[in-house]
């Protein structure tokens, strides 16, 4: 371990650790722009210069590009190294347009730091001002080119890093362009990043522009829940609205980065269509009529039919808050639920995940960044966890061999090997690779040679196209790859893995068919939509119609809330916080960003500035989260279970669920799986083998599908079409070609699609992505296979 | 192919030179050179004339020999005469030889340059081209096969002792023999930046990772400089011998050599070298009946001048974005593909063959104490002989331009020579008897760069001159770093005030501080040298760029904005030549009126002086 003197302090630290690190260990921070820990150093903005005064090598040196090594004596304040990095500013200033009092960055900006702490102030060369012509490079990256001190960050990033090319350095010496070859739409998913990465506003945010400055906005750390992955956010809201959300740094999780989807999903909290106010019948109402309406209503049917006639459903984007306190809540009462999964199959391939995963070794982001190995086995991480895919490539840079069993066709941004396998193809090829080590070698040639080398082997799985048994196979493969391999589980929902835990025998479809069966009266639905992505819209309705008793908890303008008798609006992650539990079982905490209420828009556009009222709290504040709420309701109907607040919650949920909570917030929890009856479920059987008809596979893209980004009018421009992927022989055969135009007739409503074609896609399936799409939502009963008859050309 | 084919190879070939009786062979220097002063319409000349003619003998085309500003040349050889070099020969010129000479036996001895002994009797009248004051001060090894054989025929090389150097490595050597083999013999980068090359070659060795590369570096980018395209284009098969038995030495396999798609006819040549050396058996597997196998790919660059960095270089073949990265790791530890590289100038590797066949000790007889062995120029700008050399280290820069140059064009004084390019130095004639050595030429401020020596007469302005070098240098910086970005656009700008006559007090001290930070500050070598023009022009010319910025004079008269025609109308004579000859109409004047230049319209192109009758001298340059 190298010993090196910094400033008179002495630290050792591990080999390979550069000067820059070494020194921010000693809690002495190195102006620096060019070097990002993610990124690594680069050389160019020479702002790192320190003298190195003793050692193997002397002279004023770029802090960034030196290894630490035995015997260094390093000042970072030597006259020499202050008068180069003032230098250095001088040239950075000379072609800045020094327009902080208008750019979004001022306040935050590295370059603005530095440049006071340089001393710098006076500009001594009069020549004129470099200039550029800026691009529009779409919805959420604003480009500023004449405040970029070309530090080759976003650069970096976007084509290193993140493996995009759309988007890089352009022109050469003084000239150079960091921009696209023509205005355009960044094509990369992780293109906010660059927003978060450059050190000064030369690209900035473009959703949250002019909207506030840094130092008056309110501002928290928070988690993304548009996924299972957790990555930590900073929350930014001013007046009322949540305006920015920033990648915040968890070397655990996320690394540094984030997606765009969780970057500008969070526009669902400022909708203008959001909950604001309790209602009955439609009716907006007062808190204590509402909650007293809610009283009356469940007493009544309670009174009426038993308590097991009122079910309770609840969703994978619930709190943990939540879902303890609806789990306590169920238990006193003897209500049917909480249910939280949709239907029995999801909810087995949940907890079956679950447990595949926890007893093989679970796999976080990190592990797949360390892997040589990664296997994806029905996952599209793209589409899934976009930030997964950052991690595979990663991995990848390092010389990791990927591959991937899934019938959709994955693009990610790497080179690896996709067999387009599904159903009992899949079912053979993980029995073949359960039964040998080789056994893969077959369907994605490099297998066998990859697995030779490898220590440490990643395989990624996903519930959403694998079925049970191809799941449970899946975990004796990874059983046969011994010690060495994890499964990285990839669920719908930010707090999927608490739900399967907590999940008892109830999903949403046997609470529907206790209501057809007449045995359930009343639902109590907290912060879950069932019409989201479900198949059976028109069976759904009538469900709900049939009910006495409907009451919604939710903070989204969901369809289920159009429908309740009595909805009470609950506060969002950015008003009440929350803890999750992310896909690998970390415990996750996100606190309050601001106390919410109707946006306070300056636009002036009358009906959008909240009525003017006296109130103790902002207009529409919502200021319960739905556990409080669900504390209340219990309370009023003689069921209270004496949780005051979040603590005695967590409090009470540390005893009654250990396998939860034993750990702090940051840590893995302890649960080991396990509950999962599967000979309640039947396999189904495979209606296509006998017909000409295909069978229908319903997808999810990045920025369509996810039900919170859904409500997220920032992400509206970037939202894909409704797309149908064929085999591309059966296509073919039947003169379809990619990007024409066709109808698929589903029971009365005729969908529009755009046509997709790859030879991945196996033969007998059809694949639909609704997208943004909205007839999509008229349509009654997805079929469960499709024949050419229902499918025209448009 | 084994040794003993390889040896039998060269007896077959060993006679191409060999003329039979009654035969002619005629050999046309072909290289960019000549073909663009017209060899390739002299060579079809030939062709055409000797098949109507009925002459018997072959027309063969061979590289450079040097003397570019004699091309293009034609040698004609005859069995037991002595061979004849002549030069500017034309397609009319061609003509009368072949009537004259190839039918007659009569020599045209107004175009003939040189003879070469060839058996037979001398020729009266005719020096000797050894004796030529161009070549007597040279010595010729990376060179000496260059204008002698066919670059596109692998048996000329063979015969000429071509790969019987690596055949001595991989039959007689190990490589840790031929690594300390280069080291005795003081070899060093031919590049620019002089690093010993066994030492490199060393160090690639020790380096752990596999595989390992040899790359070529042929990205010649300094204005004025073609020594390695010459190389190139002249010997391609020394250059890959070279990397070959680095290859041998340094434990690789793959070899890639970069070179500027700018350069067609090397890039060409190059590319039927590598497929004769296929075909024959010294490119591809078990090289020679030894377990050796290598292979070599050809990169183009694209013509930027960065690339000559070698991690840039290096990211330029990688398919990235050519631009320098931080050192350490050097190449050796992590190169191409982040595995150890080994990557030498072409120049470098063309001496390797010469090392191996001679020996370190006949290798290090030349040069000086720390500089060894022979170095290639190309002398270019106002000099008589401009063209290709090769001399012994420790020359000095006044035989190098007086001897082999010949003196400055229209025996003006000399003024300056600017060694290394862009990266180089500019130095005063008071440095004339510079001995041409690594350290000597970089305490003078210099650098021995790559070999481009641009000479510079009284009539250069040296602001001008270091404006020139920074309009290359900040137009060619790749924008990584920010010295090398800023700093010379920032210098650039100060020093084109300075010409337009805007320059200001201060200037001088901005401009040193500017250039010494630049060089202290910048990621690469481009940065690191590129303010040497400048400081050099400071260092030994100051007094002329001061009085840029004083008295608002260019004492060179180059500098457009600070030098003014004016009509005498004492000596006008209204003859109208000027007014006419103006490209933008900006004399006035009518006949029999004395004329006069409309200042505010005139471009200062200088025609009036031109076209001014010696007699009246009316137009002068004030």
């Amino acid at each position: 371990m190298p010993r090196l003197t910094i400033d008179g302090q002495v630290i050792e630290v591990p080999p390979g650790t550069k000067v820059i690190d070494a020194a921010e260990a000693l809690g002495i921070v190195i102006p620096r722009l060019c070097y990002h820990p993610a990124l690594g150093p680069a050389g160019a903005c020479r702002l790192c210069a320190v003298s190195f005064l003793d050692g193997p090598v002397k002279g004023v040196l770029m802090s960034c590009s030196i290894e630490a090594r035995d015997g260094m004596v390093v000042s970072t304040e030597h006259p020499e190294a202050v008068s180069f990095r003032k230098q250095v500013i001088e040239w950075l200033m000379m072609n800045h347009p020094h327009d902080c009092p208008v750019c979004d960055e001022g306040g935050h900006c590295l370059l603005q730091e530095v440049t006071v702490a340089s001393g710098h102030c006076r500009r001594r060369y009069p020549g004129p001002k470099r200039t550029f012509v800026d691009q529009d490079l779409g919805p959420f990256v604003q480009q500023e080119m004449n405040r970029c001190i070309h530090c080759w960050r976003c650069r970096r990033f976007y084509q290193d890093y993140a493996g995009y090319r759309d988007f890089g350095a352009l022109g050469i010496g003084w000239r150079t362009y960091f921009g696209r070859a023509t205005s355009g739409v960044l094509e990369s998913p992780f293109s906010g990043n660059l927003v978060d990465i450059c050190p000064t506003g030369a690209l900035t945010d473009k959703p949250s522009r002019f909207m506030a400055r840094r130092w008056d906005v309110e501002r928290a750390p928070s988690l993304c829940i548009h996924c299972s992955l957790g990555c930590n956010v900073t929350v930014s809201a001013h007046l009322r609205e949540i305006v920015q959300v920033e990648a915040r740094y968890n070397g655990d999780v996320n690394g540094h980065f984030i997606c765009d989807r969780g970057r500008y999903g969070f526009d669902y909290a400022n909708h203008p269509l959001r909950p604001r106010s309790p209602a009955v019948m439609g009716e907006e109402t007062s808190w204590s009529k509402a909650i007293a309406q809610a009283v009356a209503g469940i007493e009544e049917v309670t009174r009426a039919h038993g308590p097991k006639a009122i079910g309770v459903v609840s969703s994978e984007r619930a709190s943990l808050e939540a879902m303890v306190t609806l789990s306590l809540l169920c238990e006193e009462t003897g209500w049917e639920g909480p249910a939280f999964f949709q239907d029995e199959e999801t909810l087995v391939k949940n907890r079956l995940l679950a447990q595949v995963a926890l007893s093989h070794g679970i796999a976080g982001l990190r592990e797949v960044e360390k892997a040589d190995l990664i296997l994806i086995v029905g996952t599209d991480p793209i589409c899934e966890a976009p930030l997964l895919a950052l991690a595979i490539r990663q991995a990848w840079r390092r010389g990791a061999w990927v591959g991937a069993l899934d019938p959709r066709p994955i693009e990610l941004p790497l080179t690896f090997e996709q067999s387009g396998l599904w159903d009992e193809e899949l079912k053979k090829a993980l029995l073949k690779g359960a039964q040998r080590e080789e056994g893969l070698e077959e369907v994605l040639p490099g297998w066998k040679e990859a697995l030779d080398r490898s220590r440490e082997i990643v395989v990624i799985l996903g519930p959403t196209v694998v079925d049970i048994s191809s799941l449970r196979r899946c975990g004796e493969f990874v059983s046969k790859l011994g010690k060495k391999a994890r499964i990285f589980p990839v669920f719908r929902g930010p707090n999927s893995l608490a739900a399967s835990a907590l999940s008892r025998e109830s999903t949403f479809r046997s609470l529907a068919r206790k209501i057809r069966e007449g045995k359930i009266k009343a639902l109590l639905l907290v912060e879950a939509d069932p019409f989201h992505g479900t198949k059976m819209r028109g069976e759904l309705e009538a469900s709900i119609r049939s009910l006495e008793l409907t009451i919604v908890i939710d903070y989204l303008p969901s369809e289920v809330v159009k429908r309740a008798h009595i909805l009470i609006p609950s506060a969002t992650i950015y008003e009440g916080g929350g803890s999750f539990i992310n896909q690998e079982g970390r415990l996750q905490r996100a606190s309050p960003v601001h106390r919410g209420g109707i946006p306070l828009r300056r636009n002036l556009q009358g009906n959008l500035r909240p009525p003017r009222t006296f109130a103790k709290g902002p207009p529409g504040e919502t200021a319960k989260s739905s556990w409080q709420v669900l504390l209340e309701l219990g309370e009023r109907i003689g069921k209270g279970l004496g949780i005051e607040d979040k603590e005695d919650i967590w409090k009470v949920a540390r005893e009654r669920f250990p396998f939860l909570w034993q750990v702090e917030p940051g840590g893995r929890i302890s649960w080991e799986g396990g509950g999962v009856q599967e000979e309640a479920m039947e396999e189904e059987e495979d209606p296509s083998q006998s017909s000409q008809e295909m069978r229908v596979l319903l997808v999810t893209s990045t920025f369509a599908g996810e039900e919170l980004s859904q409500y997220s009018s920032k992400l509206d421009p970037v939202r894909n079409e409704a797309r149908a992927f064929f085999n591309e022989e059966v296509a073919s055969q039947r003169g379809l070609r990619r990007g024409d135009r066709i109808w698929i007739r589903m029971g009365d409503v005729r969908v529009p699609f755009s046509v997709k074609t790859s030879p991945k896609v196996p033969s007998k399936l059809l694949i639909l992505d609704p997208g943004n799409e909205g007839l999509w939502r008229e349509v009654r009963e997805v079929s469960k296979t499709i024949g050419w008859t229902e499918i025209e050309r448009a | 192919m084994t040794v003993d084919e390889l040896k039998r190879i060269k007896e077959r070939a060993r006679t191409f030179d060999k003329v039979e009786a009654g035969e002619v062979h005629v050999v046309v220097g072909m290289n960019t050179c000549g073909i663009a002063s017209g060899a390739r319409e002299t060579m079809h000349a030939f062709q055409e004339g000797m098949k109507r003619l009925g002459i018997k003998g072959r027309v063969f085309q061979t590289g450079c020999i040097g003397m570019c500003f004699e091309e293009p040349l034609v040698d004609i050889i005859e069995a037991h005469k002595p061979r004849i070099t002549y030069r500017h020969v034309d397609g009319a010129k061609a003509e009368r030889i072949l009537e004259e000479h190839l039918s007659e036996g009569k020599v045209v001895m107004e175009w003939a340059m040189a003879q070469f002994p060839n058996g037979g009797k001398p020729l009266e009248g005719l020096p000797l081209y050894s004796e030529l004051p161009y070549n007597s001060k040279q010595k010729k090894i990376v060179l000496r096969k260059c204008g002698f054989i066919d670059p596109e025929d692998i048996e000329q090389y063979i015969a000429t002792d071509g790969y019987f150097a690596l055949a001595k490595a991989l039959k007689e050597m190990t490589p840790e023999e031929v690594i300390s083999e280069i080291i005795a013999s003081g070899l060093r980068g031919r590049g620019g930046a002089g690093f010993p090359t066994g030492l490199k070659w060393k160090a690639t060795r020790e380096a752990k990772g596999s595989p390992k590369y040899v790359v070529c570096n042929g990205d010649e980018g300094d204005p004025g400089a073609f020594m390695d395209r010459s190389v190139l284009e002249g010997d391609p098969h020394a250059v890959l011998e070279g990397m070959l038995i680095a290859g041998y030495a340094i434990g690789a396999k793959e070899a890639y050599i970069y070179v500027r798609a700018e350069y067609p006819v090397a890039v060409k040549r190059l590319q039927k070298a590598i497929a004769q050396a296929k075909k024959y058996g010294l490119l591809g597997d078990g090289i020679l009946g030894t377990d050796f196998s290598f292979d070599i790919k050809i990169k183009m660059g694209a013509g930027a001048f960065v690339c000559g960095e070698e991690t840039a270089l290096l990211a330029s073949i990688e398919g990235k974005r050519g631009m320098p990265r931080p050192r350490p790791p050097f190449p050796a530890q992590s190169g191409l593909w982040g595995k150890p590289t080994n990557i030498n100038n072409v120049e470098t590797f063309a001496n390797v063959p010469a090392i191996l066949l001679n020996g370190a000790s006949w290798y290090s007889s030349f040069g000086t104490e720390n500089s060894k062995g022979t170095k290639v120029f190309c002398i270019t700008g106002k000099v008589k002989n401009s063209g290709l050399i090769e001399v012994p280290m420790g020359i000095t820069l006044r035989e190098v331009i007086f001897d082999i140059g010949g003196g400055i064009l229209q025996d003006r004084g000399f003024k300056a020579v600017q060694t290394g390019g862009p990266s180089g130095g500019v130095l005063p004639e008071s440095l004339l008897d510079l001995p041409v050595d690594y350290q000597e030429l970089s305490k003078a401020g210099s650098i021995m760069g790559s070999g481009g020596l641009v000479v510079m007469d009284e009539a250069t302005c040296m602001a001008d001159v270091a404006r020139y070098f920074l309009t290359f240098t900040q137009s060619e910086s790749c924008g990584k770093c920010t010295p090398c970005r800023e700093g010379l656009q920032r210098m650039y700008q100060i020093l084109d005030r300075i010409c337009q006559g805007n320059g200001r007090p201060g200037d001088i001290e901005d401009l040193e501080e500017l250039a010494r930070s630049v060089k202290d500050a910048s990621l690469c070598g481009l940065g690191q040298t590129a303010p040497n023009p400048v400081l050099t022009v400071l260092r030994y010319f100051r007094e002329e760029v001061e009085a840029h910025i004083r008295e608002r004079r260019c004492p060179a008269g180059v500098c457009v904005a600070l030098i003014r025609y004016e009509i005498d109308p004492e000596k006008c004579k209204a003859c109208g030549i000027c007014r006419k000859k103006c490209p933008v109409g900006a004399v006035e004047g009518a006949p029999k009126v004395v004329h006069r230049i409309l200042q505010d319209k005139c471009i200062k192109c200088g025609t009036c002086l031109e076209v001014c009758p010696p007699k009246f001298s009316a137009v002068r340059k004030v």
